[in-house]
């Protein structure tokens, strides 16, 4: 009897094997894996672009667009373009929205990823400033300049500088969820013109362009680079953010090294939500214009204009949270978490309630990169 | 020959096993339902309520006879008219909710890993090694629970220390007191899970002598310690409100696991375990239902007919065929009905038939 059940256990799993029916396989060989999709609006429906990234040995890739109804009706046409090999989304790296899209709403493609069984949640998901998400994801022919390498290369740049994180799927879903408001990473397409003289025809850099901020799933506008910054600030996520500071012989810059932040919510009942914020950044001088970082009174004075620089980018950040009326640095819920609750109502206008801030900043400028003092410069000494 | 029983470590490891299962479906996909973001308040209150029934599970066995279980223990205290009605209540329900299991185990093959695939073929292999094993002996299963639970232990400290990089604390605190009063039916859902292990005292009877008390506690309290991990960690990832729309939380949150330059996706090799946990409940339920049928054909006696086994195996596959054509109607299944079950039986009829064969001992002087 247990031979029987043996066979019928062998028997069993001979269609696992990969015969395609009852167990849908598949086989490596006759997958193409896509790294970057791209989603944008078409009429009532969209247009999903996909690109498979560089391909081992140096090959090309497969760059494909198609449209439907919904994202996988346009997966779905998007296949009949690749009639040797499945497309495949397990490895997708980077999700790209084209700002009509974000504009409309990006539930329908957080939905999708949330969804499909093949896709994960933790890549970064990217609004195309200006433009569609085809044109980046399709634009270039050239494998060096490819979307995927570009993507990888602009999130490996913005994490280090810290002008604009990139939020993931998950992020964004997330804290749609929480607060109903979202920071996406912005990107633009730009034409190479003749700063990527090797770029092969089609190629557009892309470009990191601030923060794009999502109210309610759908986008309700850009954060520029220094409200970018100043979110990054409040969020403790800035990295080695640059900063040039003007001087009467010069100017000199400084690289941020580290930088906290204290925020100290409460709920006053006339204004609302009263935010104490607590800055502190450490700097270290990189570059020098003529001006001497280690001459007496300099650094102090330095540390002033980037303590400046610094509460002015923090407070056009919580200014743009404020006119935008979306929470995306999460105030309410940390006035919640603080204060124990809101009172209620305290959301009803627009979701945000009103916001006043004082911003507090302790700079310091804590060495020069092994540079002290102005370099000279043979003949500048002996001007007059 | 060797007689057919189990250690009280073996039962241990296999009770852990087989609650792996109904734990990650409730662990936070059904308590969060219900407890919000207070649900890991529910798993932390779960710990000191699953130390405490294994203290009151051991103490139920404490005084059985050598080959008395569960079963044989209802039939003691009831009489053998009603003790064997009780049996074949709790035989109907091991075989209801084993067509559950293999539907849902196939379910879960279709959502997570192979799409566009027919569930049938998952059942088809699962029930086969679930009757081999129901027809062999206990403490080979005990053997196996020995091996897997501990794989399945590893698979769960690398899956969250995985995971703990996409967590966000905002998604657990603060705690409102509506999160507070939520926690409390959270933790029904929790308890329901460890109900699963509490019905194996069926499988009491082919447990060697001595104290049970540990033997339940330790294997409750590990499965609670599961139970707070998977809920801290899913709607540490998620937030409360995207865990609830989710079907299988744990699997969406495995999906973005990656560990650079070796694996890229981690979540077949995660379903592959999760079979074994399946094999183990699956196995344990057909050696439980078998027994229980056997007790209420004809009363305690020696192992149950190889025909008994099979009728079970047959109808567990023939309920999970016919029992959710939809993976919704699985879904509602399973907070409606199977879920209250378990709870209902554990913390209600059980309790009742105990209380009565304890009067009708005093009843009898």
């Amino acid at each position: 009897m247990k031979r029987a059940i043996i066979i019928i256990c062998i028997a069993g799993m001979l269609p696992l094997e990969g015969c395609g029916w009852p167990v849908h396989s598949r086989e490596v060989e006759q997958l193409q894996l896509i790294q970057t999709l791209g989603c944008d609006v078409r009429g009532d429906g969209v247009t999903v672009s996909a690109s498979s990234g560089p391909q081992p040995g140096g090959g090309e890739g497969v760059r494909l667009a198609a449209g439907g109804e919904s994202i996988p009706a346009a997966i779905r046409n998007l296949q009949h373009w690749s009639a040797r090999e499945e497309l495949f989304f397990s490895h997708v790296r980077y999700a790209v929205l084209g700002e009509d899209a974000a504009r409309r709403g990006a539930g329908p493609l957080l939905d999708y990823f949330e969804r499909s069984t093949q896709t994960p949640m933790n890549l970064p998901l990217l609004v195309v400033r200006g433009g569609t998400a085809r044109e980046l994801v399709t634009a270039s022919e050239d494998p060096d300049y490819e979307a995927t390498v570009l993507l990888a290369s602009l999130q490996r740049d913005t994490e280090r500088m810290g002008t604009a994180h990139c939020f993931s799927v998950l992020d964004v879903a997330r804290r749609l969820s929480r607060s109903g408001a979202a920071l996406c990473c912005a990107v633009a397409a730009r034409e190479p013109g003749g700063n990527v003289p090797s770029a092969g025809e089609g190629a557009l850099p892309v470009v990191e362009a601030g923060y794009a901020v999502l109210r309610e799933g759908r986008l309700a506008g850009f954060l520029n680079a220094d409200e970018s910054l100043g979110t990054d600030l409040l969020l403790g996520l800035a990295g080695a953010a640059r900063y040039v500071l003007p001087r009467d012989e010069g100017t000199v810059t400084v690289e941020l090294r580290s930088a906290e932040a204290a925020l100290t919510p409460r709920w006053d009942p006339d204004t609302g939500i009263v935010l104490d914020a607590e800055l502190q950044v450490r700097a270290g001088v990189i570059h020098s214009d003529g001006a001497d970082p280690g001459a007496d009174g300099v650094l102090p004075e330095l540390e002033q204009a980037l303590a400046r620089a610094v509460q002015l980018q923090a407070e056009a950040a919580l200014e743009a949270s404020r006119t935008l009326e979306a929470d995306f640095l999460e105030l309410a819920a940390l006035t919640e978490r603080k204060a124990g609750g809101l009172p209620r109502g305290a959301r009803a206008a627009g979701g945000f309630p009103p916001l006043t801030w004082q911003v507090r900043v302790q700079a310091s400028v804590e060495r020069s990169y092994d540079v002290y003092g102005a370099v000279p410069i043979a003949g500048e000494e002996a001007a007059p | 020959m060797r007689e057919d029983r189990l250690t009280r470590r073996q039962l241990g490891a296999l009770l852990w096993g087989i609650m792996v299962s109904p734990m990650i479906r409730q662990a936070p996909g059904g308590a969060v339902t219900a407890a919000g973001r207070g649900v890991w308040l529910s798993a932390l209150l779960s710990l000191p309520a699953a130390a405490l029934l294994g203290v009151l599970m051991g103490a139920l066995l404490a005084s059985r006879s050598p080959g008395e279980g569960l079963g044989e223990r209802l039939c003691r205290d009831l009489g053998p008219g009603a003790g064997r009605i009780a049996a074949g209540l709790w035989a109907v329900w091991f075989v209801f909710y084993g067509g559950f299991v293999l539907r849902a185990g196939a379910d879960r093959f279709v959502s997570a890993v192979y799409p566009e695939s027919e569930p049938w073929v998952f059942m088809g292999v699962m029930l086969a090694l679930a009757l081999m094993a129901g027809l062999g002996r206990l403490r080979v299963l005990g053997r196996c629970a020995m091996l897997v639970s501990p794989a399945l232990g590893l698979v769960f400290v690398l899956v969250f220390l995985s995971c703990g990089k996409n967590m966000d604390s905002a998604n657990l605190l603060p705690l409102t007191s509506r999160d507070a009063a939520g926690a409390l039916s959270g933790l029904l859902r929790l308890m329901s899970a460890l109900a699963v292990g509490a019905e194996a005292g069926f499988l009491a009877g082919k447990t060697e002598p001595g104290r049970l008390h540990g033997t339940f506690a330790a294997a409750f309290l590990g499965q609670a310690a599961l139970g707070l991990a998977l809920c801290v960690t899913t709607v540490g990832t998620f937030g409360p409100a995207m865990t609830e729309r989710m079907n299988y939380p744990f699997f969406v949150m495995i999906r973005s696991i990656r560990i650079p330059n070796l694996l890229e996706r981690v979540e077949a090799l995660v379903a592959a375990q999760w079979v074994a946990a399946d094999f183990l409940l699956l196995s344990a339920l057909l050696h439980s239902a078998s027994g229980a049928a056997a007790l209420a054909l004809r009363g305690p006696g020696p192992s149950p007919r190889p025909a008994v086994v099979w009728g079970c195996a047959a109808l567990m596959g023939l309920w999970g065929w016919l029992c959710a054509p939809t993976a919704l109607d699985l879904g509602r299944l399973g907070v409606g009905v199977v879920a209250p079950g378990h709870a209902a039986l554990v913390f209600a009829v059980l309790p009742v038939c105990v209380l009565i064969g304890r009067l009708r001992r005093r009843g009898r002087g």
